[in-house]
């Protein structure tokens, strides 16, 4: 079954007067536990179709099904619950709350749920073992190197137990070293939790690490190998 | 309350601009409470103000004839006439101002609001020289029963040529909220028959009770006709009348609109820095929220966080200021100039209720902007830096 189905998907943007078609009837299928790569210049639309999946923006035409839900269909409140449970985000420069701790900065996600105190304690907990941060629960970002910053990240995507992560350059401000225990880490997930991950990049050793590479060059997809 | 770390994170961000945010904040409201606790104490003092009780004076200055207490008795509608004159002067430095109402027997019925039983006005009525003391005034010249008592008054002929005026303490009574400061009451008699004889039985200042309050201006009216064609024309005014026009516009001050305006003052100023405080905030952090919104966090969710993070400085400075204006309104009394009668704030529940509505207000105006700035934020926008 298809974790991610975008289907004759234009998105156009306005830029002063003049508009540009972002994606041309897009379609692409994502199976579950999918760990897809999508490479591609600069502005050839991999954020776009990034942004498409995570429900952060929508299409012009065409359908996109993320977890079962027609994404179009949904009003923008529907579109933050149904983020909150379904997705986890991966970001290029962290975007962590660097006045929280790790922990604190973990738990975000579950501040939206019905959990107690005690249990969300509990989740952050797992999701730092996850991620091999345990000891550095209580160290605020600034204390933190990238890769431990980009960890702590991900312990955040995942502590609601997403179906589906989205990593837009999750190793594009790492060194190659750190570089390579994220994407370790994030092909871990993928093996041993089944999580269906994207992974928008420009680096061509990060894509080694997916199951699937896509190309994406003006706006269409080009399959160009298979790991 | 699970959202208190996050709202505190952001609150926190930037302590320097905490802290003088919160300076600014609690000045603000201690100002604001002091006004509006003076305009409280004011529309007390008007709404405890007898409309029974008439303040008849002198039209031209110099006082009223003592014969004119029995003439007053006899108009219509009047029950008591008291009489009274002051011994204004200073003790032992100029500096010491100090004021004494000679009162006589009449003022019991007349001015019950005066804390002196009947059996201190019978020890008053007994002592010519006798004096009773407020506590407040007590305790400014450290006084206690059976104490002398000497001011000097230049302004008040004796008949043995000397200003000075002896007083026994006879005792300390409890203090009046129209007279901050403290008061004294002394013998009317002991007044009178000190001074020059051809100043004698004159100087007087009426307090008339009357039957009927709805009558009272009516009859302070009747009174003044009665004796216009008279050698000491009469000015008569009820209390309540009077403090109506001293406390809202009488004197051309109209003090409530001096107070009202300097509270809104106050509160403009509060409101336009928390607005700003709070706007360079959310700019700051517009990724933050972004970031928020793709976790899940609702519209609504992140406009409560905004309003959320200008409350905590809004009701902590409230707080901390009404805390300060209560300090200040106890310890108002003794700013002030001896002898100067201005009330005190009055703190009632409902001064607090209102500064609570105003901080909750000024939190609320003052964050809605930037919180529909960050419910529209197009969060793809924000993530790319755009």
């Amino acid at each position: 079954m298809d974790a991610v189905s975008l289907r004759h998907v234009i998105k156009t943007y306005r830029r002063g007067r003049e508009s540009v078609e972002v994606l041309h009837r897009l379609d692409l299928s994502v199976p579950e536990g999918e760990f897809l790569a999508l490479m591609g210049p600069s502005g050839s639309g991999k954020t776009t179709i990034l942004n498409l999946i995570g429900g952060l923006d929508h299409a012009d035409s065409g359908e996109v099904v993320v977890a079962g839900e027609h994404l179009e269909k949904l009003s923008g409140g529907q579109l933050a619950k149904w983020r909150a449970r379904h997705i986890g985000f991966v970001f290029q420069f962290y975007n962590l709350m660097p006045m929280l701790s790790a922990a604190a900065n973990v738990e975000l996600p579950l501040l939206l749920t019905n959990l107690s105190k005690a249990d969300r304690r509990r989740h952050v907990e797992v999701a730092l073992g996850v991620v091999g941060l345990t000891d550095r629960a209580a160290h605020k970002p600034g204390e933190l190197s990238g890769g431990q910053q980009q960890r702590v990240g991900i312990a955040r995507a995942i502590v609601t137990d997403p179906s589906i992560l989205l990593c837009d350059e999750p190793t594009g401000d790492l060194d190659r070293q750190s570089a390579d225990d994220i994407l370790h880490l994030l092909q871990q997930l993928n093996r041993q939790q089944k999580k269906t991950i994207i992974m928008v990049t420009h680096d061509q050793k990060a894509a080694d690490y997916a199951s699937r590479t896509l190309h994406v060059d003006k706006g269409a997809l080009a399959e160009r190998e298979l790991a | 309350m699970k959202y208190l770390p996050l709202v505190w994170a952001a609150v926190r961000r930037k302590p320097m601009r905490l802290v003088l945010t919160l300076l600014s904040i609690v000045v603000a409201f201690a100002l604001f409470g002091m006004m509006i606790g003076f305009r409280a104490s004011l529309s007390h003092l008007v709404d405890t103000a007898r409309a029974d009780r008439i303040y008849v004076s002198s039209r031209f200055g110099g006082g009223l004839p003592y014969a004119m207490v029995d003439q007053v008795a006899r108009v219509p509608s009047v029950i008591h006439v008291a009489n009274m004159g002051g011994v204004g002067g200073y003790y032992q430095n100029p500096r010491n101002n100090v004021g004494i109402q000679m009162i006589d027997g009449a003022m019991h019925q007349v001015w019950p609001e005066l804390p002196l039983t009947a059996a201190q006005y019978g020890e008053l009525a007994a002592n010519r020289t006798g004096a009773f003391f407020s506590r407040n005034l007590a305790q400014r010249f450290k006084l206690k029963k059976g104490d002398t008592f000497p001011i000097k008054a230049p302004g008040i002929r004796r008949a043995d040529g000397s200003q000075a005026w002896t007083f026994t303490v006879l005792g300390i009574v409890p203090d009046m909220e129209t007279a901050p400061n403290g008061f004294a009451v002394g013998n009317l008699t002991y007044f009178n028959e000190s001074r020059l004889p051809a100043e004698r039985n004159t100087g007087g200042f009426f307090r008339v009770l009357v039957g009927d309050p709805a009558r009272g201006d009516a009859i302070a009216k009747l009174i003044d006709q009665t004796f216009a064609n008279s050698g000491t024309p009469t000015n008569s005014i009820t209390e309540k009348t009077a403090y109506e026009n001293g406390t809202g516009g009488g004197n051309g001050i109209d003090f409530p609109f001096i107070m009202e305006s300097i509270a809104a003052a106050g509160l403009f100023m509060i409101l336009f820095l928390t607005g700003n405080s709070i706007a360079q905030s959310v700019r700051e952090r517009i990724p933050e929220f972004a970031v928020l919104k793709t976790i899940g966090f609702s519209d609504s969710g992140v406009m409560a966080l905004v309003f959320a993070e200008a409350a905590v400085p809004c009701l902590a400075g409230a707080a901390i200021g009404m805390a300060l204006a209560t300090w200040l309104a106890a310890i108002f009394p003794r700013l002030l100039p001896p002898n100067v009668g201005f009330p005190a704030p009055y703190m009632s529940p409902l001064v607090y209720g209102i500064a609570l509505f105003f901080a909750v207000l000024v939190a609320l105006v003052s964050a809605v902007l930037p919180a529909t700035r960050i419910a529209r934020l197009d969060v793809a926008t924000a993530l790319s830096g755009r």
